[in-house]
């Protein structure tokens, strides 16, 4: 086992480290008073808001179906888009009947038959 | 040191579900983490407008990928390691860069006179980490701050969890060399720490 083996079971267990070598407890004993030391750092309650602000403002670059919401353009849009549908597939029965009546076999009604 | 328990990764899976169906539910993570990333930013950079600018563009990372998240049983802070690591490189190769000094926070509503002796100590522990080789104090940060498992470290950074006990072995054996033993523990109570 090499000394970094030693030394990482003994970071992960104080039973290890009770019973390790002088050498490792020592470096064990740093190893926590870094943690303890690291631990302090924290950030003012001003700082942590304005970075999560920051953060938001981020991710607001909006979509375009966002920004159509914001807008309140997105219900126009889709009556647009659905006026559109409306009225090309009527266009299309329109010119279904027509080539229909083009086609299609006077009735002998209409002959006065 | 407390590696995370099954339990509490339960619980943080289920933060990040929620988070997922609702972005107001994100705010917790953000609290437990952000002291974490800031620090780990600020320690690998010595610049505290770095710090403050990659730590929030971790968070707006975080934030846009919360979507398609996908939780493997390890840390949620083990992702935004890697993200804040990774943003840190990015800006590193810039050019332009500078890097400062080490300069610590102030321990906020710590009373000088009382605790002088443990801050005067907290403080030359966190510029020894700072001055560390790059990588052994990437490892020392993840590991003594992050609370990461070498797997979880060696994910962060790439390399091999043989190459993480290695960094880790050199970096504590520097310090140890560097500091001395710790401050005993009745001089740190006595001082309010």
């Amino acid at each position: 086992m090499t000394a970094e083996d030693r030394l990482d079971e003994a970071l992960s267990s104080d039973i290890v480290a009770f019973a390790a070598s002088s050498e490792v407890r020592a470096l064990v004993d740093t190893g926590d008073e870094i943690g303890d030391a690291l631990s302090t750092w924290s950030l003012d309650a001003a700082t942590r808001t304005r970075l999560f602000a920051d953060a938001l403002a981020m991710t607001s670059a909006p979509s375009i179906n966002e920004r159509l919401r914001a807008f309140g353009l997105d219900r126009r849009v889709q009556a647009i888009a659905g006026g559109a549908v409306v009225t090309c597939a009527a266009a299309a029965v329109s010119v279904a009947i027509a080539k229909g009546r083009r086609h299609a076999p006077t009735s002998p009604a209409a002959l006065g038959v | 040191m407390a590696h995370r328990t099954p339990a509490e990764l339960e619980a943080e899976r289920l933060e990040i579900l929620a988070a997922q169906r609702d972005r107001a539910a994100f705010a917790p993570l953000y609290e437990r983490y952000v002291d974490q990333i800031h620090a780990y930013v600020y320690t690998l950079t010595h610049d505290m407008e770095q710090a403050n600018d990659v730590t929030a563009a971790t968070f707006a990372k975080a934030i846009e990928e919360l979507p398609r998240f996908e939780w493997r049983g390890v840390p949620y802070s083990a992702w935004l390691y890697r993200v804040a690591g990774n943003l840190v490189s990015r800006e590193h190769r810039r050019p332009g860069w500078i890097e400062l000094e080490p300069r610590m926070l102030p321990d906020a509503g710590a009373d000088p006179s009382l605790h002088a002796e443990a801050n005067d100590r907290a403080d030359s522990v966190r510029a020894a980490v700072a001055a560390l080789p790059h990588d052994q104090r990437q490892a020392i940060l993840l590991r003594f701050r992050g609370d990461l498992r070498n797997r979880e470290i060696a994910e962060v950074m790439g390399r091999s969890e043989g190459a993480v006990k290695l960094l880790t072995f050199r970096a504590l054996t520097a310090l140890r060399q560097r500091l001395g033993a710790p401050l005993p523990a009745e001089r740190l109570s006595r001082s309010g720490s």
